[in-house]
């Protein structure tokens, strides 16, 4: 017996490990693929050189499509780039429209606000020359634009009408040393006359030394040049100069209205407060 | 001890090969399993042959949704025919043989199953079968048959070993 299984024992193996996978099989023909042990250990033994590989693939994956597979980025980059800069260019109009809108709408609120007769006009120039400083309106006197008119913003006085002509009108701004007004303390109400200065901006040369005065006081026009209509901010005190004897103070101010940025002005053609046209207009 | 690396080393190829690389490619899908049996097969010629094409066949198994023990039997099976050529025809060396064995194998076997899910199933034959069958899986292992070939005959080598039997 023994030696028959000797001498057979591979076409016995053999058999046997054929009846046994026919009969699992014959198991799985009336229901589904059974799970077994065998699946299982495979499974897990494979698992480990799968992660390796997986990791493996990934890395080399990620070289070739980080490095190698850039030969043509170059050029896509250099497309993309160009697009870049076309939309940045069609952002930067579109912003540019939005901040017109946004300026417009605060202008017909202050036409709505404020009850002079006025007429809005856009800042098409500007001329530096000297120690003046000018700014060129696309409006003049065909829109009732005469001399010595205010031209303000809803932020304050801006400066007054230099000369005319029928479509367009020059603008002194308030800052020019020829430029000299009466103004008002907004807390105090003392007056005094603001002018400009060869650096840009607002002083008031001779304001009463017993007058009390603080750095960010409010300065408004007072109305009484006839020209800027009052209540207008001018400017804020931004420095107090006290000497040790004399009758007066020196005040510098800093234009409320930001006179590098204005693009939109109102120049008021007649105060509500004041039916007559502004003084000295030709 | 030779032999069971070239075996496993087999396995493990085969397995890697299947679940991982072949698994990118949806136009190369030779059966590794079936490829790595008959190569051993072919070349081993003893009775252990059976034994490794039922362990390949298992290996198939576990990666399938046919019923477990389906590829053991169609492989241990078809392992009787290929020792026979093996011992009575097949030569050593000359890569040709394995290639054409290999092509017929998988084809007879693909043939084999379509005509099976033809009789088993309700399904009416198509054209694209019997295409995908040579050009996915038939003429792609014919053309790793000679790699692999080569492969084993190198393990052999780097092994010191002889798997053959055959003495000429």
């Amino acid at each position: 017996m023994f030696n028959f299984l000797k001498r057979y024992r591979f076409r016995i193996s053999i058999g046997l490990i054929l009846a046994v996978l026919m009969l699992s099989l014959l198991g799985q023909v009336e229901s589904r693929r059974n799970e077994n042990w065998f699946s299982y250990a495979i499974q897990t033994l494979t698992h480990p050189l799968l992660s390796v590989t997986h990791s493996v693939g990934e890395g080399v994956k990620n070289l070739w499509l980080g490095y190698v597979w850039l030969v043509n980025a170059r050029s896509e980059n250099e497309a993309l780039k160009a697009k870049l800069r076309e939309l940045t260019e069609q952002v930067a109009h579109h912003q540019e429209i939005v901040f017109a809108y946004e300026r417009q709408k605060q202008l017909l609120q202050f036409a709505a606000e404020n009850q002079d007769e006025k007429v809005f006009a856009e800042v098409v120039g500007e001329v530096e020359r000297g120690f003046s400083r000018l700014l060129v309106l696309n409006k003049g006197s065909r829109y009732g634009i005469k001399k010595n008119f205010a031209v303000v913003t809803p932020d304050g006085v801006v400066g007054k009408i230099q000369s005319v002509t029928p479509f367009e009108s020059v603008v002194q701004l308030i800052t020019d040393p020829n430029s000299q007004f009466p103004v008002l303390v907004q807390e105090t109400r003392a007056k005094a006359m603001v002018e400009g200065n060869l650096e840009g901006g607002l002083k008031i040369l001779h304001f009463p030394r017993r007058m009390v005065i603080e750095k960010g006081d409010m300065v408004i026009s007072s109305g009484l040049s006839g020209i800027y209509p009052k209540g207008f901010r001018v400017g804020t005190v931004s420095g107090i100069e006290k000497k040790e004897f004399g009758l007066f103070q020196t005040l510098t101010l800093t234009p409320y209205v930001d006179l590098n940025r204005i693009e939109e002005v109102a120049v008021i053609l007649r105060a509500k407060g004041n039916p007559e046209p502004p003084l000295f207009t030709d | 001890m030779g032999p069971v690396i070239v075996g496993l080393t087999f396995a493990g190829l085969s397995l890697w090969g299947e679940l991982y690389l072949l698994g990118m490619l949806t136009w190369f899908g030779p059966n590794l399993f079936l490829l790595s049996a008959i190569l051993l097969v072919l070349h081993w010629r003893g009775p252990e042959g059976h034994f490794l094409a039922v362990g390949f066949g298992l290996l198939a198994d576990c990666y399938s949704s046919a019923p477990f023990g389906v590829y053991g039997v169609s492989f241990l099976l078809l392992s009787f025919p290929l020792r026979w050529y093996g011992l009575k025809m097949f030569q050593d060396g000359v890569l040709f043989l394995p290639v054409v064995v290999a092509f017929f194998s998988l084809a007879c076997n693909g043939l084999i199953y379509i005509l099976l899910y033809l009789l088993l199933g309700e399904h009416r034959f198509q054209l694209s079968w019997l295409k995908d069958l040579l050009g996915r899986d038939a003429i792609p292992l014919g053309v790793l048959s000679v790699p692999m070939y080569l492969l084993l005959l190198r393990l052999e080598d780097l092994f010191q070993i002889r798997l053959s039997l055959r003495k000429f």
